[in-house]
């Protein structure tokens, strides 16, 4: 710089400007390198924290992976009693149990009327037959019906006599129940 | 340096060269700064953002696991075995329908009633059509049943509550003095082992009975469990010196 220097007014004005403006520029570069290196510590500083995280969340995996592989009987044995559980309860869903409602159909019946076949027609349909001895037990029948129609049995959503025969001794009937 | 700087003339495009040399360092900072931003800094700041993610991955999983191994921990492995049993047992072990003719005669002589005849359609084997689960096949069968009137009502409810789960798709009693004759068709349900069971991505919820799920379970642990004898013994094979009568 010594080398250049020119003492002429203009030339030194020259020279005080560049000697200013290679100041700014260092300064320039001084904060532009420390915003650098600040940038360059943060990036990496974060970066090898959270390697640090992984590398403990990872070890705390493991350990519970661990745990969790002992018990794999257990995993085994839930997931399949989860999967059966599922499986026999569509079963059971599809499933109707006629036997309540044999039970009720039968307790519709006194003693005198004795029940001679018992069909399950189709799903949710029987088929009673029915003796007596009496002819006036017909009465007792037809009642049934008419409050069965009537919905005033839960279970059941309608009911007709198909058929009345008179025997010599006794009367027979069929009648047809239809399950809600 | 500014004296061989790149053996330039004293003034390039009207401006000094010692005023161009002041230039040059930003200007190699700066490339550098470019060069070092593409290749060094954006690289590791993305870098963080994928082992944020990890981590968050991680740990999810890790809840997840522990969240079933606090669970699984928990649980008594003695009902766990029980639920399994009944579960089992709800339907049939094997696809043989001779196996459902034996189960409902052990039930049948509980109540006085013999099998008087059965018969069996292989053509009615076929898979549920209204399951939308695989393995699943229907087993039906049709029996005629001899025995005691007053009993049959007590033979169809325990048919009802026997183990395997048991339907009855076709019941007709007819009655003769004290004795009634049963034509019933019983199905049941066979259902396929499910043998691979894959450990590695299960939920929580996969292995956590549902209420509806507990009920179930209670109702069929109230169930008679019968036991599928297949009735198959193992002998010796006995082989007899015998001679052979044609034989001249």
């Amino acid at each position: 710089m010594k080398e250049g220097l020119n003492l002429l007014p203009s030339v030194a004005k020259f020279q005080v400007a560049k000697i200013k403006l290679k100041k700014m520029i260092s300064q320039a570069m001084v904060v532009f390198l420390s915003f650098w290196v600040l940038s360059a510590i943060i990036i990496f500083g974060w970066l090898g924290i959270n390697s640090f995280l992984l590398k403990q969340a990872e070890t705390k995996n493991t350990k519970t992976l661990n745990s969790y592989k002992s018990l794999v009987t257990s995993v085994v044995l839930s997931k399949k009693n989860k999967y059966q559980a599922k499986l026999v309860g569509q079963v059971l869903k599809e499933r109707f149990e006629y036997g309540s409602l044999i039970k009720k159909i039968m307790e519709f019946f006194p003693e005198n009327i004795s029940l001679k076949n018992f069909e399950i027609k189709s799903k949710k349909q029987f088929i009673v037959e029915g003796v007596l001895v009496r002819g006036s037990d017909i009465n007792y029948i037809e009642d049934k019906v008419r409050d069965i129609n009537l919905g005033l049995y839960s279970d059941f959503s309608s009911a007709n006599l198909t058929s009345i025969q008179i025997g010599s001794n006794s009367w027979s009937f069929e009648m047809e129940v239809n399950l809600i | 340096m500014s004296g061989n700087f790149l053996k330039l003339p004293d003034k390039v495009f009207g401006l000094e060269k010692s005023l161009l040399a002041l230039f040059l360092s930003p200007i190699v900072l700066l490339v550098f700064f470019l060069i070092s931003l593409n290749l060094v800094l954006i690289p590791k700041a993305n870098e963080i953002g994928t082992v944020k993610q990890k981590i968050n991955t991680i740990k999810t999983n890790t809840n997840k696991v522990s969240e079933q191994v606090k669970y699984l921990s928990s649980v008594d492995s003695e009902e766990l075995q029980k639920n399994a049993e009944y579960l089992d047992n709800a339907v049939l072990k094997n696809k043989k329908s001779y196996l459902l003719v034996e189960i409902i005669r052990q039930v049948a002589n509980k109540f006085d009633y013999q099998v008087e005849s059965f018969s069996l359609t292989p053509g009615e084997i076929k898979a549920e059509e209204t399951a939308s689960i695989k393995n699943m096949k229907k087993l039906p069968v049709n029996l005629m049943l001899y025995g005691p009137k007053n009993k049959s009502l007590d033979l169809i409810l325990s048919l009802e509550k026997t183990l395997p789960i048991l339907f009855i798709d076709k019941y007709d009693i007819s009655t003769s003095g004290n004795y009634s004759e049963l034509e019933l068709t019983v199905s049941s349900y066979y259902i396929a082992d499910e043998t691979n069971i894959d450990t590695s991505n299960i939920a929580l919820s996969d292995l956590i009975l549902s209420s509806d799920e507990l009920a179930l379970v209670e109702k069929i642990s109230s169930f008679a469990k019968i036991e599928e004898n297949t009735g198959i013994q193992m002998s010796e094979f006995q082989q007899y010196q015998r001679e052979n009568p044609f034989s001249l």
